[in-house]
């Protein structure tokens, strides 16, 4: 009895430090931003006075929060099955080893060390309208197919998915090449012998031996597109044109920090933050599948 | 037979054309940075497509006139100490983690991890008002701070993964010696996964370093910005004009992850898989 305790106020003592930090960044300004939602702001100067949920009630009859919110989904829907399918498609492939199956899974990784402001920033010039892509279309005579991709509204949102994808591949791609490596050679030699072809291996192997970290992954990008697109969209188009790429979480950086209008921006900010915490929960869940108590 | 023979050799050349199309994608999008960020903009303006004859007077401009230099200090002053104090501390939790047994410990972890997926951007506002009413902004230390925070959670995700990987004999060998829990730690855990320990480092200085979201708004002194904000902010004052200068601030700013990705590729993919998805 007398060994547990002195064991708990060791585990504690060498944990205080990256509790304090973690409960003073993270915790305590959860409690905050609900706390903020909930009174009224005067620009950035807070009142002691309750806002009776105004700031909730205005996202929503007004409609303010939907566009953004549906923008957010969009994404989500067109980047997600993306990045899967052709990830589980480029994984399946090396893991067959391909020629030149070395030199892809090494060249493939690169996008995904390149500073996100540095690729965003290079993908903003090949697209331009007088950048490299446009400039070969025109000597192809393909002038149909000129487009200022991110200066027009219809086609800004599907730039930007393109270079979220491209540049999740890589971390995509190594995570699933890791877990598909632990796979059973002799499963992929049975399912030749029996006649299988390659789509019907990727169909009937692959898939179902990745079916948790498929899972396990979709969460992951969900809540990451949902949450980390800021350097992005500030780089590539500030929000525009017009709303066309303002997603939710630039929605708050733009009514907060550029608008001044801190009630509303927080009010979004308790939304981004109750959806990101049930796909967290969500997360945890399919993580315990396989192990016990705990995650460390 | 015959029809099976032909239809693998049509998926062969599907599966390589989808993946050359790719390659070009990666491989010209570097080539473009590369060689026009060697160009003088009349060059450029004639052509972009051609090579460059190595000329480096635009990185000695954008480093000496255009802050690019001044940055790129403060980043390596912010991005190493922060990378420090998040190893200092990722062993400390870890550690407790693998070693201990304690109340509260399960959820404690899920506590920890659910910080790495809280939104950053939902936390703003009230963190830059905390920070203003301490006087953190602008500082170095209010930065290292939130930096710290943001990284910790992986790095000790990262860290007891490594510590797990000791073998329990040497550790009882230890206590058997009469190791205290302090010598413990710092004899035989910390030796025994020096590599890790430096991967943990090297993800949380990329981390940081690719940081824009946090510095854009704690740092909004000239003196003090980084890297990263310095180039945003050079794109939108030079424009379309001048685009060599910013291609080669952006080469720059890439060395620095690439060179620290090199040190240590093969841990490096490890961890990041390891932190990943376990």
């Amino acid at each position: 009895m007398k060994r547990r305790l002195k064991d708990n106020l060791s585990a504690y003592a060498f944990l205080s430090p990256g509790i304090a930090i973690l409960l003073f960044v993270f915790g305590y300004q959860v409690f905050r931003l609900f706390l903020f939602s909930l009174i009224r702001w005067q620009g950035y100067i807070y009142t002691n006075e309750f806002n009776r949920f105004s700031y909730f009630i205005d996202l929503f009859s007004k409609g303010y929060v939907i566009a953004p919110l549906m923008r957010s989904f969009l994404i989500i829907s067109i980047v997600v099955p993306a990045v899967i399918f052709v990830t589980v498609f480029i994984a399946h492939n090396i893991y067959r080893q391909i020629a030149g199956w070395r030199f892809y899974r090494w060249l493939f990784f690169l996008p995904a060390i390149i500073p996100i402001v540095v690729t965003s920033i290079i993908w903003t010039y090949l697209l331009s309208v007088f950048g490299p892509i446009n400039t070969v279309l025109r000597s192809l005579h393909l002038d149909f197919l000129v487009v200022d991709w991110f200066g027009n509204s219809k086609t800004a949102l599907l730039t930007l998915c393109w270079i979220i994808i491209w540049r999740e591949l890589g971390f995509s791609t190594i995570i699933f090449l890791a877990d598909l490596s632990n796979a059973p050679p002799s499963v992929y030699e049975a399912a030749i012998i029996d006649g299988a072809n390659e789509f019907q291996l990727m169909r009937h192997v692959t898939i179902p031996y990745l079916n948790r970290i498929i899972k396990l992954y979709v969460v992951t990008m969900m809540i990451f597109v949902l949450n980390n697109l800021f350097s992005i969209v500030l780089v590539t188009t500030n929000g525009g044109p017009g709303w066309a790429t303002t997603v939710l979480e630039y929605y708050i950086f733009t009514l907060t920090f550029k608008a001044g209008k801190a009630g509303l921006g927080t009010a979004v900010a308790v939304l981004l933050f109750i959806i990101t915490m049930i796909l967290v929960v969500v997360y945890f869940r399919l993580f315990r599948g396989r192990k016990g108590e705990g995650i460390f | 037979m015959i029809k099976y023979r032909s239809s693998q050799i049509l998926y062969k050349i599907f599966v390589q054309a989808v993946f050359v199309l790719f390659s070009i994608t990666i491989i010209f999008a570097l080539y473009y940075l590369i060689s026009n960020s060697m160009k003088t903009d009349t060059e450029f303006a004639a052509n972009q497509f051609g090579l460059p004859k190595l000329y480096f007077e635009n990185y000695v401009y954008v480093w000496k006139e255009a802050a690019i230099g001044i940055t790129f200090r403060n980043s390596i002053i912010i991005c190493s100490t922060g990378a420090c104090i998040c190893m200092f501390i990722s062993i400390l939790t870890g550690y407790a983690f693998v070693y201990f047994r304690f109340a509260g410990k399960g959820f404690l972890s899920y506590m920890i991890l659910s910080t790495l997926y809280i939104s950053p951007m939902a936390l703003m506002l009230p963190l830059y008002l905390q920070m203003t009413k301490l006087g953190l902004n602008n500082t170095y230390i209010g930065i290292i701070i939130i930096y710290v925070a943001l990284n910790s959670a992986f790095a000790v995700y990262l860290m007891t993964t490594y510590f797990k990987s000791i073998p329990p004999e040497i550790i009882e060998a230890a206590v058997v010696d009469g190791c205290t829990k302090l010598g413990l730690l710092f004899r035989i855990f910390v030796p025994l996964v020096k590599s890790g320990i430096l991967v943990t480092g090297i993800i949380s200085f990329s981390a940081m370093w690719n940081d824009l979201l946090f510095a854009l708004i704690f740092l909004q002194q000239e003196k003090r910005q980084t890297l990263m904000v310095a180039i945003a902010k050079f794109r939108s004052t030079f424009g379309s004009g001048n685009m060599t200068y910013i291609l080669s601030s952006l080469v720059i700013a890439t060395i620095p992850v690439i060179v620290l990705y090199l040190l240590a590729q093969r841990s490096f993919k490890e961890g990041l898989v390891a932190g990943a998805v376990k």
